[in-house]
């Protein structure tokens, strides 16, 4: 990495669906590159953009979260795939894959809800919440309903302490969560479900 | 009691995503005047306002900015937006509130310290935040406040990219945060070389909290011997505080630094909810030693909070109510930090396991003999032995309540259940 005469650095966004790779090459002659480049995979192009920097680790985490958010979660096969695309080693790919909390190694429901048991939020009831999804969707962690609509986790803290329960759904925040308002969510996804 | 400085336009919401709107209420004055000073002088300016970093590790700003080797490019700037910290969620309500002056801290920060590329680290889960902060990425963009030659200052130019975690409180740690951010598994880094050093691939790297930077604009409105004057002797200026947990209004708000946190708990927080007292009080996110109601005097600042052991870290305070177990709440510790240490270090990884094992057996009323000492063993063998400081961080705080609450233990073990209400 250091030996790099110019220093480029590849930035990876999944803004919206629409899957993009937003590369800023940084050159003396000229400044800003940017290339857009429509996901999933126009494998060629984005070969051609991976070779240009010698160090394609940099890309793991964020190829692991396209695919994610693609797929729904990261298999072997992904990361066999990750790995041959940036010629890593399949453990390192698996490494980073099996530390982050956010990449999911096996499918879970539609409707992914993260309930947060950390200290502030079980003191607002957030066990409250845990029993009630447990008994009314009749899920333990990490299990999806019949129907493939819901899985739950509880989480370590969401940084909403004041707002306490908090909860996320997929990329939805909620705050202040009650009984009430949980079974209404509940409802109207499965209303939308149908 | 409360101050407006860098909380003064909260609540506009909306107003604030939009540049104009956001440079017609002050915004880009501090930029503005930042540019006419030479990067020298910008550090030194940093460094009268005693600015402290808020990240919980509380080192001087304008210090950490002046360890970098001379002329050695290129340099980059990290902002730590990876807010984890049980009972914190100020950079949250910032980035969220005031996104501009997020972005107009980078500008001042990387002026001063000469980097050409900023990343914003945020955390995986705030999606929307995220979104947020690259439209106003754009926006600045597009007015020339970024890119080349930005704000019309020739050879400044800049680069800020957000880059979205996924997970994982050891992120925020800062060498653990740069290999995250160089797609590895986020684990800390052995240090020296420190970041200021080599950093962000292989390069000097500064890496500050959100509110650290945002405070920047802050310090340039107002100057920093004047922002200095606003706290104590060796920490200046205001601060943001979250209060959470059993206090009837909680919520970020801005305090002088030095303000006692008696005060704070009751003037601004209206004391515990109704029909309780006050049990504990953790001053700073769960990593901080918790404190009994007899220490609320001390001043919230960090030589203050220094004097019983604890510290005001990130700035995140929970008001643990009297009808909570206190076993319950060193096992929920305990729980969160197994969960999420790295595991690069045996005495944290499998130390924090066996606590939450012993911990769990008292809550459950199962507990043998010799369970008090072994708990005290284990954490004395995790302080000190691991490569960050979330060691100390998982074991001092378990620690501290087995000392200043050992009759709770005692009774448990005695009467083999918990005598209190049950959160869980």
């Amino acid at each position: 990495m250091n030996t790099l005469s110019f220093y480029a650095l590849p930035f990876i966004s999944c803004q919206f669906l629409a899957l993009n790779i937003i590369l800023l090459t940084h050159t003396d002659k000229d400044y800003i590159k940017l290339k857009l480049l429509k996901m999933p995979f126009e494998t060629d192009k984005v070969h051609e953009l991976v070779e240009a920097y010698p160090d394609k680790k940099l890309f793991c985490l964020s190829l692991l979260r396209l695919i994610q958010k693609e797929k729904g979660f990261i298999d072997t096969e992904a990361i066999k795939e990750v790995a041959t695309f940036l010629e890593l080693p399949v453990a390192e790919v698996q490494g980073v894959a099996t530390f982050y909390s956010m990449i999911m190694r096996k499918r879970m429901g539609r409707y992914h809800i993260k309930i947060c048991t950390n200290i502030s939020c079980s003191i607002n009831g957030s066990f409250k919440l845990v029993s009630f999804i447990k008994d009314k969707l009749g899920i333990s962690p990490y299990e999806i309903t019949p129907d493939g609509l819901f899985s739950f986790e509880e989480v370590e803290c969401l940084a909403g302490c004041g707002y306490g329960p908090v909860m996320i759904i997929n990329d939805d925040y909620y705050t202040n969560v009650t009984l009430e308002k949980l079974e209404e969510i509940i409802k109207r996804i499965k209303d939308k479900g149908r | 009691m409360l101050e407006k400085l860098i909380t003064r336009n909260w609540g506009l919401k909306e107003r604030l995503y939009n540049i104009n709107e956001y440079e017609r209420l002050g915004g880009f004055l501090a930029l503005k005047k930042v540019l006419s000073l030479s990067p020298k002088e910008v550090i030194e300016e940093v460094k009268r306002s005693n600015l402290r970093g808020r990240g919980g590790g509380a080192f001087p700003t304008g210090v950490k900015w002046s360890f970098l080797p001379q002329g050695q490019f290129p340099r980059y700037l990290v902002v730590n937006g990876d807010e984890g910290e049980p009972g914190t969620f100020k950079d949250h309500a910032l980035i969220e509130n005031d996104p501009f002056r997020l972005i107009e801290g980078c500008i001042i920060a990387s002026y001063a310290i000469q980097a050409e590329h900023c990343f914003i680290y945020i955390r995986g889960e705030l999606e929307e935040e995220a979104k947020l902060l690259e439209d106003c990425i754009k926006q600045a963009k597009d007015k020339g406040y970024l890119g080349r030659n930005c704000f019309g200052k020739k050879g400044f130019n800049l680069e800020i990219s957000v880059f979205r975690g996924a997970g994982g409180y050891i992120c925020g740690e800062e060498t653990a945060l740069l290999n995250s951010l160089e797609g590895e598994r986020g684990v800390p880094r052995l240090k020296p070389p420190f970041p200021a050093i080599k950093g962000l691939f292989g390069y000097p790297t500064i890496i500050n909290n959100v509110e650290t930077i945002s405070y920047l604009t802050v310090i340039f409105e107002i100057g920093g011997d004047s922002f200095a004057q606003l706290g104590v002797e060796d920490e200046g200026g205001t601060r943001l505080i979250c209060l959470s947990g059993d206090i009837k209004r909680p919520g970020v708000y801005e305090i002088r630094v030095g303000t006692p946190l008696k005060d704070i708990i009751y003037n601004i927080g209206g004391g515990p909810k109704e029909g309780k007292k006050i049990k504990a009080v953790f001053p700073g996110g769960i990593s901080s030693l918790p404190l009994t109601p007899e220490e609320l005097k001390l001043p919230y600042s960090v030589s203050g909070l220094k004097q019983v052991g604890s510290m005001p870290g990130s700035g995140g305070i929970i008001v643990i109510g009297d009808d909570i177990c206190m076993v319950w709440v060193a096992l929920r510790l305990a729980k969160f930090f197994h969960h999420e240490s790295c595991g690069q270090c045996v005495p944290c990884s499998i130390g924090t396991g066996w606590l939450e094992f012993i911990l769990k057996k008292i809550e459950g009323g199962e507990s043998s003999k010799g369970d008090i000492q072994l708990i005290e063993n284990i954490t004395d063998n995790i302080f000190g032995k691991t490569l960050c400081p979330f060691g100390d961080a998982a074991s001092m705080p378990i620690k501290t309540i087995l000392n200043k609450f050992r009759e709770e233990f005692i009774t448990h073990i005695v009467e083999k259940r918990c005598p209190y209400r049950v959160v869980v």
